[in-house]
């Protein structure tokens, strides 16, 4: 029911788990994410909730690059971060939304 | 309506997402890299000593894993721990990295001493860069292993 209503929503909540996204997302805070269905855009600098491409996990990261259809995706504190530098450009379509608070 | 977000952020069920380097240990050492690929040259050796296909068969099945081996930690230094401060101060790093990966490809595809050997050096050369991007200072020892030649630790 959770899983179906979560799917549905235009706004969700995530809890974070880690650091990449030091100092401004902290390990274990909340934000609020606007799935992708409902975004107007996507800029330079947004901070999105994406599956990670190798696993499917959901992985929350800054969008450094875009071309076309494709983001570059980095964390914050790239020092404890797997972003696009290990795996590359992701697609638009492994976009779930857009951390709107 | 801040106050209606922070009561939505509170109260809605909410999933995990992460924001991980994929389980940040800080657990790294080249010295795994550096057994496997003496190893892959100790089976190179070995394969110009045995006669029956039984030995041969087990030889060539240890050089395949541990050239993999080579390989996959490697990738996992590579991947996981050296940063672009480091490929920035180590300019060579990146071709290191490379030149090992398809060594330890051509010493599984081959029976070349030479590359096999080439591939323990470059795995050695990794590990000394390994060490100073820890600040401790590398130092070549000798192995004591059956290939006669060294391996890199450090003093701190």
């Amino acid at each position: 029911m959770f899983d179906f209503l979560f799917c549905i929503s235009p706004i969700v909540v995530f809890k974070i788990f880690g650091n990449s996204m030091n100092p401004k997302y902290k390990n274990k805070g909340k934000v609020l994410v606007q799935k992708k269905w409902f975004l107007c855009s996507l800029n330079v600098q947004d901070v999105i909730v994406l599956k990670d491409p190798r696993n499917g996990n959901l992985i929350i990261k800054r969008i450094n690059k875009i071309k076309k259809d494709l983001l570059y995706v980095l964390g914050d504190n790239n020092k404890e971060s797997t972003d696009s530098r290990i795996f590359g450009w992701i697609k638009k379509s492994q976009i779930i939304g857009k951390v709107v608070y | 309506m801040k106050r209606v977000i922070q009561f939505l952020v509170n109260n809605l069920p909410f999933k995990a997402v992460y924001a991980h380097c994929d389980i940040p240990c800080g657990i790294y050492d080249p010295t795994p890299a550096q057994i496997a690929a003496h190893t892959v040259l100790r089976m190179t050796q070995l394969l110009g000593e045995k006669d029956s296909m039984h030995d041969i068969a087990r030889v060539v099945h240890v050089k395949e894993e541990h050239g993999g081996k080579v390989e996959e930690e490697l990738g996992t230094l590579e991947n996981d721990y050296f940063k672009p401060e480091h490929f920035d101060k180590f300019p060579n790093l990146k071709g290191l990295l490379a030149d090992a990966v398809k060594l330890s490809i051509a010493t599984r595809q081959a029976v070349d001493i030479q590359k096999a050997q080439d591939l323990v050096d470059k795995v050695l050369q990794i590990s000394e860069i390994f060490y100073k991007t820890k600040n401790v200072t590398p130092k070549r020892v000798p192995s004591l292993y059956p290939t006669k030649g060294e391996i890199v630790t450090y003093t701190p």
